[in-house]
């Protein structure tokens, strides 16, 4: 048995390619198989571990009435709650305090920590609060606002809450910084890519100590469950376990709670009425006393009766007034009382928090991609294999034969094949899943970190997946091999060692048409002819080329059905315009300086100044063309015309140009050319020269790149993405895309009042880098499938390779021999790949289920250009590889007698 | 000079620490329109004579002059050349395409040869204008070696080189592919080199080259050749 182990492993070497084909196929089946689901259940556990850390909130409550102490007792009585803790949070201003100029910074939500340690911001720097007048900063907020570790703030709540309130309030009005943190209820990164899927806008956020906030009443109750760390927080059981309290408390707490605090609430509201009222008839009461009091002392002095009278009849009448506007009033209040809305709980769990839900269905749709995939690497592997070890045991027929004859049974044969093709599988299978739990993950860890603030991610196996891929596909393989092995072993070993006779050639159905094939070049005749020949490497040939075409337009069409083509930082800000006829509001956009910003903006300019000098075009052009074309009309000076004639071509932005808009221009009555004075929220002024006036019919904007907004104002911070659609999109697609980004918190809030926007709508950043995933494994695909078919062609056919060498044919008329077939081919597979690649992008909808945004497939006609212009270039390559080999087939070495 | 000359050829198989000497210094020569028998053992070195002769392989030392020109000097690309135009070659094994006709087969050879002659006339000639037609796999042991025969005959060679042409065949069939080989040489003037290991064929020969170990022993001219019909063995 040695010297047979010993021709198993000579038989490795001998022919490794064939060996590095098997266990590549398999290492990118099971890499496949296992590498996108393992990078989301790792972003899912990451992220799980992190918020079991922070102990996020399984549950949190708000109410209209706001929250009390006895809702917390209530809810602490539910056997599943391990904690529950009252939050006040407080919108206010920050003010930068250190900051020499005030300045004018972003609202934040002052939200007050919990001694249960629910939803503890993670500490990235620093410490945390030990005094009322510390403050914990999210990294986004220092950034905003300039602040760090050590430095000053003030903040000023936005609404004003009478301190005698028992709503939450502000103690302490400056903190200093004493760390930098994040906040786990938010794990999008703002700075970042944000999926665009987020469906909340994260204002800034200041964490201070209990004591630093007053009220009696919480704007929140979180809650954390006794067994929810036990469950994978994305989990379905988890969801369940969650929904279930849920459901307990919204039927058993929330009713009786409800109650109470109305109840309260009311009675408060009434107790304060009836003081007030009691309070205004103890008022009449004694001003009635008085008045009587000074009747009567008039009584007694000698008054004539008529006048007395008089007298009392009007005190009388305006006590009964008094009383009557008090009746009324108290009538009023109480019908106010009465009508008084109850309170209303809103028990929510995690799905409601943006960053928690993203990261889930960023990893859902991920892992639903992760699926396609290994269903056509695997039936692309059994192809492969069945090729490969058909083609080894052809090549063995006579070494079949000998052992045969030396009495080893069938089994012992066979199990060569089934331990080199098994060695092969293993090898890729080790490779393939050390490869989908470790390096695939750690690749798109990258990804994860531009989009969450996790603070770290760690790698995990998943048992059942890391044995079922290897299993699956090197249960393929060694089926295939078993399958291979029992066709041959079945013949007698005398006929195994008889050399097999070549594939008998036959008339194709082509010759038939006989005009067709009279016109036909000879070796074209013989192209055709092998191509019927090898019926079976034909279908497998072309199978696998359109499966791998398939992927690749599946990979765009993932890229095209994103609706945005491009998008650009800006910083948006509100900025008042002056002259001596008034003030205006108008949005400040400026461009970064390499930006073309005529892509996001139509600068069609009505006016435009150059070199001073005030030109007026005809305010009735409307396209950009025609307005160059009237501007060098009312303009004599030829070069400035030219320049004004481009500028209004390109429409872009240079540096020092100042665009305004129409309506702004005709209400402030000033004209390119004219200087406006501009001041922005922080207060900070300049005078601005407008160089042009553009058309612009909603709104008012001004325009500037960068560096102009440097020379003026300083560093603009960008704080907004602009994105134009693709053209390919729907008018319907548009808007729905756009009521969905309207309907973000946030967000039309932000285009209506101007303030800082920071919904980036930098969309599928993770997807863009699955697409390339899916790009290269497909041309791994292609490479290993075309290298295969066409190694095994040529070794298949290398006697009749070497005689036509011999005959004299040039290498190249050799390549052009069996690359004809090959190219035929793989055009082939390609308009295949087409209608197949149609079918799988058709998948993308119903494989991404996004929350927010509804995408309709739409793949651009280039996309199949490019998949069939990468799946001819893969051809390409390997037939440049495999030229080698034919290169190296020697004519007097092959030809020698068949031993 | 001759039309063939083989001066002091040596070929060195080279693998790892061993190397054989598959030709010592083998010299002979053969006129044109000659039928060229030679005659050694198996493992003496004709195979590598004759494979060095039609540009197969290349000598490590020694001149391979055929019709003027040494091809022991050519480029690779040369020898191609030189195996498109000037040489036939006829194996043991008869080498056919499996998935051409008898006729297509033919006319692979004359596809990249400029001075061919006609392959349907050709394969008349050798006997087989009624199989055209058919695929190797159709037609007997003998017939495929005519067809190669034909093949190599159709590129109008200078050269025909057969190696063993009859290795494969029973005595009949070997006899009529052999004057088939012999009336070629005879009606067209080709130049024949036929390699055998059956001494019996020896009077057939115009000149008879002997090999032995890498060496030729000897050379001898045969004024009056036998015809094959007349050869028993
Ligand atoms: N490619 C090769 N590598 C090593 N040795 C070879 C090779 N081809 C032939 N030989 C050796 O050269 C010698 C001559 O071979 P060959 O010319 O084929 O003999 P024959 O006279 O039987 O045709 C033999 O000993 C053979 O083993
Ligand atoms: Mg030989």
């Amino acid at each position: 048995m040695r010297a047979y182990t010993k021709d198993i492993f000579r038989n490795i070497s001998h022919s490794k390619k064939r060996f590095l084909a098997i266990a590549l196929i398999t290492l990118l089946g099971v890499m496949m198989f296992s590498g996108l689901q393992a990078s989301c259940n790792d972003l899912e556990k990451s992220a799980d571990a992190f918020f079991d850390a922070q102990h996020l909130h399984d549950i949190q409550i708000q109410s209209t009435l706001g929250l009390t102490d006895d809702d917390i007792t209530a809810l602490l009585q539910d056997k599943d709650v391990a904690a529950a803790a009252g939050i006040r949070s407080v919108s206010a201003d920050i003010k930068s305090s250190d900051s020499k100029t005030e300045t004018l910074l972003s609202d934040a939500a002052v939200t007050t920590l919990n001694d249960a340690g629910i939803d503890a911001p993670y500490l990235l720097k620093g410490s945390l609060p030990s005094a009322a007048d510390e403050a914990l900063l999210t990294e986004k907020t220092a950034k905003n606002n300039g602040l760090s570790i050590g430095d000053s703030f003030t903040v000023s709540a936005t609404e004003d809450t009478d301190s005698s309130s028992s709503s939450p309030a502000l103690l302490v009005t400056k903190f200093k910084v004493c760390g930098i943190v994040t906040d786990p209820t938010d794990v999008d990164n703002p700075f970042g890519q944000v999926s665009y899927r987020s469906s909340q806008s994260s204002s800034d956020k200041v964490f201070v100590k209990p004591n630093a906030v007053s009220g009696s009443i919480y704007t929140s109750v979180v809650i954390e469950l006794k067994d929810a760390k036990s469950y994978n927080c994305y989990s379905d059981d988890y969801a369940d376990y969650v929904n279930d309290v849920q459901t307990r408390i919204e039927n058993k707490i929330r009713p009786s709670a409800e109650e109470r605090r109305t109840e309260e609430v009311r009675a408060d509201a009434q107790k304060t009425l009836d003081d007030e009222i009691s309070a205004s008839e103890d008022a009449l009461k004694k001003q009635t006393e008085e008045a009587e009091k000074s009747l009567s002392a008039a009584g007694s002095q000698a008054v004539p009766k008529e006048q007395l009278q008089a007298q009392k009849a009007q005190l009388e009448q305006k006590l009964k007034a008094a009383q009557d506007k008090i009746d009324e009033e108290k009538a009023a209040q109480q019908k106010k009382i009465d009508k008084m809305e109850g309170a209303s709980w809103y028990v929510m769990n995690r799905t409601a928090l943006s960053g928690w839900s993203n990261i889930q269905s960023d990893a859902d749709s991920i892992a639903s991609i992760g699926v396609v995939f290994p269903v056509v690497f695997f039936a692309i592997a059994i192809l492969i294999s069945l090729t490969t070890v058909a083609r080894m045991i052809d090549e063995d027929r006579g070494l079949l034969g000998t052992y045969k004859s030396l009495g080893f049974t069938n089994q012992e044969i066979q199990r060569k094949y089934l331990l080199y093709v098994g060695m092969a599988g293993l090898a890729g299978s080790i490779g393939g899943t050390i490869l989908a739990f470790i390096a695939f993950p750690s690749f798109l860890f990258t990804v994860f970190r531009m989009m969450y603030l996790l603070p770290s991610y760690s790698l995990s196996v998943m048992p059942l997946r890391a044995v079922l891929g290897p299993v699956l596909f090197m249960g393929g393989i060694l089926l295939t091999t078993v399958y291979s092995c029992n066709k041959e072993l079945r013949q007698s070993a005398a006929a195994l060692m008889r050399p097999k006779s070549p594939k008998p050639g036959s008339h194709v159905l082509l010759e038939r048409i006989r005009p067709v094939w009279r016109r036909m070049s000879f070796l074209r005749k013989v192209t055709a002819r092998n191509l019927f020949r090898y019926k079976s490497r034909m279908l497998m040939t072309v199978l696998g080329i359109g499966g791998c075409m398939a992927l690749l337009i599946f990979g765009f069409a993932l890229r095209d059905s994103d609706v945005i083509s491009r998008y650009t930082n800006a910083a948006i800000t509100s900025a008042k315009l002056q002259t001596s006829d008034g003030e205006i509001s108008v949005s400040l956009v400026v461009f970064p300086d390499e930006t073309d910003a005529s892509e996001y903006v139509n600068f069609d300019k009505l006016e435009a100044s150059n070199a001073g000098s005030i030109v007026s075009a005809d305010s009735g052009t409307d396209s950009t063309a025609s307005a160059g074309t009237s501007i060098s009309s009312a303009d004599s000076g030829t070069d400035s015309t030219a320049s004004a004639g481009t500028r209004a071509d390109t429409g872009n932005l240079e540096t020092g140009d100042i665009y305004v808009t129409q309506n702004a221009a005709t209400l402030l009555n000033f004209s390119a050319g004219d200087k406006v004075s501009c001041r922005l929220p922080d207060l900070s002024e300049a005078d601005l020269p407008v160089t042009a006036v553009v058309r612009n019919y909603i709104g008012n904007y001004m325009y500037m790149n960068e560096s102009t907004y440097k020379s003026y104002f300083g560093d603009p911070g960008y704080n907004a993405v602009l994105a134009s659609f693709k053209d390919s999109v729907s008018t319907s697609a548009k808007k729905a895309f756009g009521t969905d980004l309207k309907n973000m918190s946030g967000i039309s809030a932000v285009m209506v009042t101007s303030e800082l926007m920071e919904q980036s709508a930098d969309t599928f950043r993770l997807m863009n880098v699955v697409v390339a995933i899916i790009i290269v494994m497909s041309a791994a695909l292609a490479f290993v499938v075309l290298f295969t078919l066409q190694t095994t062609n040529i070794s298949e056919r290398e006697r009749e390779l070497a005689t036509i060498k011999v005959l004299g044919f040039y290498d190249r008329e050799v390549h052009q021999y069996i690359n004809r077939e090959t190219w035929f081919l793989t055009i082939l597979g390609v308009l295949i790949g087409l209608p197949l690649g149609w079918l799988f992008a058709q998948t993308i909808s119903v494989i991404l289920r996004l929350p927010s945004i509804s995408l309709s497939v739409s793949i651009h006609p280039v996309s199949y250009l490019y998949s069939a212009v990468l799946t001819l270039l893969f051809a390409l390559l390997v037939q440049l590889i495999t030229n080698i080999t034919l290169n190296r087939i020697d004519p007097a070495t092959a030809l020698k007698s068949v031993e | 000079m001759s039309y063939i000359e083989f001066r002091a050829v040596t070929k060195e198989y080279r693998t790892g620490e061993t190397s054989i000497l598959a030709l010592n210094r083998a010299t002979f020569q053969v006129e044109k329109g000659e039928f060229a028998v030679i005659l050694g053992a198996s493992g003496a070195g004709k195979t590598t004579a004759l494979n060095i002769l039609g540009g197969m392989d290349t000598a490590t030392s020694g001149e391979v002059i055929v019709d003027g020109n040494d091809i022991a000097a050519c480029s690779a690309k040369q020898l191609v050349t030189y195996r498109r135009h000037d040489v036939g070659f006829v194996f043991q094994f008869y080498n056919l395409v499996p998935n051409l006709t008898a006729l297509e087969n033919v006319e692979l050879a004359v596809q990249v040869c400029q001075n061919h002659l006609d392959p349907a006339q050709t394969l008349e000639k050798v006997g087989l204008g009624d199989r055209m037609n058919n695929f190797p796999a159709q037609l007997s042991g003998g017939e495929q070696q005519r067809v190669s025969i034909a093949r190599a005959l159709a590129k109008n060679p200078k050269l025909l080189l057969c190696d063993e042409p009859t290795g494969a065949l029973d005595y009949v069939t070997g006899k009529q592919v052999l004057q088939l080989l012999q009336d070629t040489c005879r009606r067209d003037g080709v130049t024949v080199l036929l390699i055998t290991h059956n001494s019996a064929l020896a009077p057939m020969a115009d000149r008879l080259i002997r090999f032995r170990s890498g060496e030729v022993t000897e050379i001898t001219k045969n004024d009056h050749p036998l015809p094959i019909s007349e050869i028993e063995w």
